[in-house]
């Protein structure tokens, strides 16, 4: 395969796998994340400080963890999904999930609970008022949603347990860099870490310009 | 629907900002809540009206405790309103849509209220683009257009100039036609004197007096209200 | 507390659906099409032999081998967990442990190469002069001289032949010369070369790298250096793998096509086969 054929399938690769990562997370996060920011209970300080803990779990520690879940001998061996792109997603997930979740409390804060109320004012349940945050609360959310995609794409170590870096299969750019590195051919290692940053600033430029539509 | 207000107050972090011992609103007419600032007028409107609870205490709706049942035959105009970052269009029907009135209806509503203002121009206009006296109009129409039984103004001529405040006592007025209420509140008196039947007047978490409005505000019996209203 | 009846938009709702199903295919395309794990040394990847087998056995029987490369330590792991299909190695004595252990059914020897050991262009320990032809006499000068040596410390099958030379040399090598990398080979050479070290390398491996590096051979030929890889068929009654692929490539790279393709491995670019096959006809 020339050179230009495996940079393409490793960039690719990683698109995919990061992309698809944070959109799971971020909508389960911020799912989640609204209604708690909204109320006032007993646990909501625990929950808040467990979420910030796990933002900054270290991304080799949970490659250990869903490894041992995902190895034939685990609990969610019958799968078979250990080396495959879908196990470097499950793994990129739990990742992105607890910073969606954390920055997402903060986002929504007080400007939530005071758009909840004028909502409840006029009528609207529950799911109306979700909705109605989530729009308001745009351009927020979507710094959230780049911000998680930024720990997906740049991540390494997860990835390389779980996937295996195995050439063609789950090689995304970060493990690349890791392995032409050492194996001392810098220039391709200094080419995708090029795209990658490339990549890093045309999505959050997406982001932003989708952000910056919205504000009629 | 008559609200009845039975030995509740309300804590904010363990002190007692609001004490009630009982409380009649009766349906069909202009309720105004008035005091001093800090008085617990704000906090009167949000408990009764659903926005808060009560630490302690009962409220009966239509003689029974179930807001739930009600809850749709009352809309809250909040002291500061926030807008939704949409057209005024959008912002005044919202209320019509959270209750999946049909298109046409809506159009009929919209039609009929926005013409108490003279809004046309603003129709399309993004809410962030209004100037306070502009964004106090559409947040009035947009909980007037439900024509609901029961509906709390808190505050909603605060940043109006003297012309669009006497339209927006019109439209007051018709929010309590036959048995339809409001609870309005407002520091204004002789807004109070314009609009309001009863008017209760309240004190450091406290009725202090309350009654129809002309006894209250010419003759006050308490105190306080006498010295408050001498100084007028 | 929570209101689990608020799912979001519409919209949000099918753009997350879509993700997992696009997920769940490639999934299952991917459970369409033949293939297998191969867990092997990092030596048999890096000097390319398999970037040029594993095309041409696709060919031939249509069975994608996906390549884990990893030392013979972590490999032999991976393929007790039952997470590989296919085992490569080049670690005899625990190759054997490994198949009297239960895990493997019977070892396979397939090609063999031979190490040698690299330094720095300038020679400071004078390997090249004093020890050319004697594993064990290089390492005692290594030892006693400190010169820097990087060992792979990952229990691979180069790292086990360098850990039995140093026993043979009675020497238990501690200190800041010897610095234990936990690296594959190519990195490990690399890093030899950037540090201007000595280490321990198979022949294949640093020849498809020669260009990249700063180090020189200085002692080959010995005793002991003889490097054999071998098949291990894994006993499939532990663990639920992929038998008949595993089977097909031991099959094919035991072939006389798959023996006579091993032995050309390298030939027109370094003008000598990298791995000289020996398969048991």
């Amino acid at each position: 395969m020339s050179f230009y054929g495996e940079v393409s399938g490793v960039v690719f690769l990683s698109l995919f796998i990061s992309i698809t990562s944070t959109i799971i997370a971020s909508m389960a996060g911020m799912v989640l994340a609204i209604p708690i920011a909204l109320k006032d209970f007993k646990l909501k300080k625990y929950i808040i400080r467990l979420a910030e803990t796990f933002m900054s779990i270290p991304p080799v520690l949970m490659g250990l963890v869903v490894y041992l879940m995902l190895s034939r001998k685990g609990p969610l061996g019958e799968l078979g999904i250990l080396f495959t792109p879908t196990a470097m997603i499950i793994a990129q997930s739990l990742l992105v999930f607890p910073i969606v979740f954390g920055l997402t409390v903060s986002a929504i804060g007080t400007r939530g609970r005071k758009i909840k109320k004028n909502c409840v004012a006029l009528g609207a349940g529950s799911r109306d008022t979700l909705i109605l945050i989530i729009k308001e609360c745009r351009v927020q959310l979507l710094s959230v949603a780049a911000a998680g995609f930024g720990r997906a794409i740049s991540e390494v170590g997860a990835v390389m347990m779980v996937g295996g870096n195995i050439r063609g299969e789950t090689r995304v750019m970060t493990t690349y860099i890791a392995l032409e590195t050492g194996q001392g051919n810098f220039n391709k290692a200094i080419t995708i870490g090029v795209i990658l940053l490339l990549v890093a600033f045309m999505v959050n430029f997406i982001l932003h310009g989708l952000s910056k539509i919205d504000e009629k | 629907m008559n609200i009845r207000v039975i030995n509740s107050s309300k804590e904010y972090n363990g002190k007692e900002v609001l004490h009630i011992d009982e409380l009649n609103f009766k349906e069909g007419f202009v309720i105004a809540l008035m005091g001093l600032n800090g008085s617990g007028k704000t906090t009167l409107l949000q408990c009764v009206s659903g926005l808060e609870a009560f630490t302690k205490g009962t409220v009966l709706y239509d003689n029974s405790s179930s807001f739930e049942t009600v809850k749709k035959d009352i809309s809250v105009m909040l002291q500061r309103p926030y807008l939704f970052n949409s057209s005024v269009i959008e912002n005044i029907i919202i209320g019509l849509k959270f209750r999946k009135f049909s298109e046409e209806k809506i159009q009929e509503r919209l039609k009929h209220y926005v013409s108490y203002f003279d809004i046309n121009d603003l129709l399309n206009k993004n809410t962030r683009e209004l100037s306070g006296g502009e964004q106090a109009k559409v947040s009035l129409l947009r909980t007037a257009i439900l024509e609901t039984q029961m509906t709390f103004l808190d505050e909603p001529t605060a940043s109006m100039d003297i012309e669009s405040t006497l339209t927006a006592e019109k439209i007051i007025k018709t929010m309590a036609e036959g048995k339809r209420s409001v609870i309005l509140v407002t520091h204004d008196l002789l807004q109070a004197k314009r609009v309001a039947d009863y008017v209760i007047f309240l004190d450091k978490g406290r009725i202090i007096e309350q009654g129809e409005t002309q006894k209250v505000l010419n003759f006050p019996e308490h105190k306080l209200l006498r010295q408050i209203l001498r100084s007028d | 507390m929570l209101n689990l009846r608020s799912k979001g938009r519409f919209k949000e709702l099918l753009l997350i659906s879509l993700c997992i199903a696009m997920v769940f295919t490639i999934t299952a395309c991917s459970k369409k099409e033949r293939s297998m794990v191969l867990a092997t040394t990092t030596s048999t990847q890096d000097s390319g032999l398999l970037d040029y087998l594993l095309p041409l056995f696709e060919k031939d029987t249509g069975i994608k081998v996906k390549v884990l490369a990893k030392g013979t330590g972590e490999a032999l792991e991976v393929a007790k967990r039952g997470d590989a299909d296919g085992l490569l190695v080049h670690a005899k004595a625990q190759e054997l442990q490994f198949v009297k252990d239960g895990y493997g059914t019977e070892r396979l020897e397939v090609m063999y190469n031979d190490f040698i050991v690299v330094g720095p262009k300038d020679d400071p320990a004078k390997l090249k002069e004093k020890a050319p032809e004697d594993a064990i006499a290089a390492f005692k000068l290594l030892s006693s001289s400190k010169a820097n040596f990087i060992s792979r410390g990952d229990k691979s099958g180069t790292n086990t032949k360098e850990l039995a030379i140093w026993k043979s040399s009675g020497i238990a090598p501690t200190g800041k010369w010897y610095i234990s990398a936990g690296k594959g080979m190519g990195a490990v050479l690399t890093m030899a070369s950037e540090k201007k070290a000595y280490t321990l390398t198979d022949r294949a491996t640093y020849l498809s790298m020669k260009d990249k590096l700063d180090l020189d051979i200085v002692t080959e030929k010995g005793n002991g250096f003889l490097n054999q890889y071998a098949f291990i068929r894994l006993d499939d009654s532990k663990n639920k793998i992929k038998t008949k692929e595993a089977n097909e490539f031991i099959e094919w790279m035991i072939s006389a096509k798959g023996q006579k393709l091993i032995g050309e491995f390298g030939k027109d670019k370094y003008g000598m086969s990298l791995f000289i096959p020996n398969a048991k006809k």
